[in-house]
């Protein structure tokens, strides 16, 4: 076993953070445009809001919550948010960002692991830019944990590169990660496109209904209902849980 | 950068090669049951020769020849048979498994890159068990490469392990791999990565080739048999080209 696995990021600087947190859409200096990126951000929470009619009655999870620019939409409307992360360095710094929000708990998590998260507690599950990078076997682990933590009926929102939609002329969202994809392929920090048919089968057999999806440019923003908790097969089981 | 990239393995003995090149379905020990997996192996690559309509003046190339098994059925039929592989230590095992077939070549390839072969000089490329485990990016590069040597007309087959068709009540394909997932083993080249049949179908097109026909084949029919034939070469973007 690895000692340090792919999902573990050293991140030193405010600059490394916001560049693994939203990539280089901001060129190479975001720190400097700090009041920029939080605001597009939080425009992106306030639509996803909107999307998922998060209330005042909503236990909410942001998975892969970052810098927590896009979780403040969350924050302002919803009864609780936890924000989940893997990254301790992102978690101290959304705790600041957050500070104003006493509805607001932080989850430092391992892989696909959310054990603070109690089973079937959680009405409304986001996590933006963080699919984007996953593998199938990511897919499978994740929608599991998802599953778990979701009230019957909850809802979760995630973002895809899709794969079924890909056009070379305008692959913006992969342009800069073909160039080093030959030497770092199983860098967390690359996007993998993923097909958005194959996550329709996937996530139908782990309990989840399509309920929605939008393409946007190469992105897919793809809603799922839980309609059952998933039924995880026996030899699945004991790696869910490892 | 690393020192090692992913896809460069060191096998230093056959049972490591075995277990590479056809996986754990015959065991730990399958060099103990090497008559037996040469024998399925050369049955597979007959099938491929019919599918393929492999013809005697055909000249084709085995890309990712591994052991050479389902090479030999090509051997015997084809005019010609480039075999390409990126790790010398089957190249080796190969030439010996081949080596009464005064009609084959063998080429160390590097990563998505055909440096021997010329352009358009191939009517039919096969790649067995080699895109099961590729990733989007991968299976872009090796697509542009292959186009650009096959001869417009000539056609493509391989294989991937469908995620639009995975069962996980009917896992045969990933079980293994998903068990090793999770601590370390992400980019590594042995593991399985599952690809949407319905994607490659939107990448293919882009890149120069027509769909001739997809099969599901395989426990739960989770492996597709994907047939493409090459219209043109494609027209690059530039981003893209300067990369390829």
């Amino acid at each position: 076993m690895s000692t340090d696995t792919w999902y573990r990021h050293d991140m030193k600087t405010v600059r490394d953070i916001m560049i693994t947190c939203i990539g280089l859409n901001f060129g190479p200096n975001p720190e400097e445009k700090l009041e920029e990126i939080r605001d597009s951000r939080y425009k992106h929470g306030l639509k996803i809001a909107k999307r998922l009619k998060i209330d005042e009655n909503d236990v909410v999870a942001d998975i892969g919550s970052g810098c927590g620019f896009v979780t403040r939409a969350a924050c302002e409307r919803a009864k609780e948010v936890h924000c989940i992360d893997i990254s301790q360095e992102f978690l101290d710094f959304t705790k600041v960002e957050l500070q104003d929000f006493e509805n607001t708990r932080f989850h430092k998590i391992d892989y696909a692991s959310f054990p603070d998260i109690a089973d079937g507690t959680i009405d409304k599950v986001f996590s933006t830019a963080v699919f984007i990078h996953f593998y199938y076997y990511d897919f499978i682990y994740n929608l599991i944990e998802v599953n778990r933590i979701l009230k019957t009926g909850g809802i979760f929102y995630t973002e895809i590169v899709d794969s079924d939609v890909l056009q070379l002329e305008s692959m913006r969202a992969i342009k800069t990660h073909v160039g080093s994809y030959k030497h770092n392929r199983g860098k967390a920090r690359l996007i993998q496109p993923f097909s958005l048919t194959a996550l329709k089968n996937l996530s139908a057999q782990l309990g989840f209904k399509l309920v929605e999806s939008t393409q946007s440019a190469d992105v897919a923003e793809v809603t799922l209902k839980k309609v059952a908790d998933a039924q995880i097969p026996e030899w699945l089981e004991p790696h869910v849980n490892a | 950068m690393p020192t090692s990239p992913w896809y460069q393995h060191s096998l230093d003995t056959v049972r490591e090669m075995l277990c590479t090149c056809i996986g754990p379905k015959w065991g730990d020990a399958p060099e103990e049951k090497i008559l037996e997996i040469r024998e399925s192996r050369y049955t597979f690559g007959k099938r491929l020769c019919r599918k393929l309509d492999i013809q005697p003046t055909d000249t084709v190339l085995d890309f990712g020849s591994g052991c050479g098994f389902v090479s030999r059925a090509f051997c015997e039929t084809a005019r010609q048979v480039h075999c390409a592989d990126l790790n010398p230590e089957f190249l080796a095992f190969t030439r010996d498994e081949l080596s009464m077939f005064d009609n084959t070549s063998f080429h160390q390839i590097s990563y998505a890159s055909l440096p021997d072969i010329p352009d358009a000089s191939i009517d039919k490329a096969v790649s067995t068990a080699v895109f099961i485990h590729f990733l989007y990016y991968d299976i872009l590069f090796n697509l542009i490469e292959l186009n650009r040597v096959l001869k417009p007309g000539g056609t493509l087959y391989f294989d991937i392990l469908d995620a639009d068709a995975i069962d996980l009540h009917n896992p045969a394909a990933i079980k293994y791999h998903i068990e090793i997932y999770k601590d370390s083993v992400r980019g590594d080249g042995f593991m399985l990565q599952p690809f949407s049949s319905t994607a490659l179908l939107k990448l293919a097109p882009q890149l120069g080739y027509e769909h001739i026909d997809t099969e599901h084949i395989g426990t739960g029919n989770s492996v597709a048999e994907i047939t493409l034939r090459k219209l043109a070469q494609p027209d690059l973007p530039d981003w893209l080209a300067a990369r390829a």
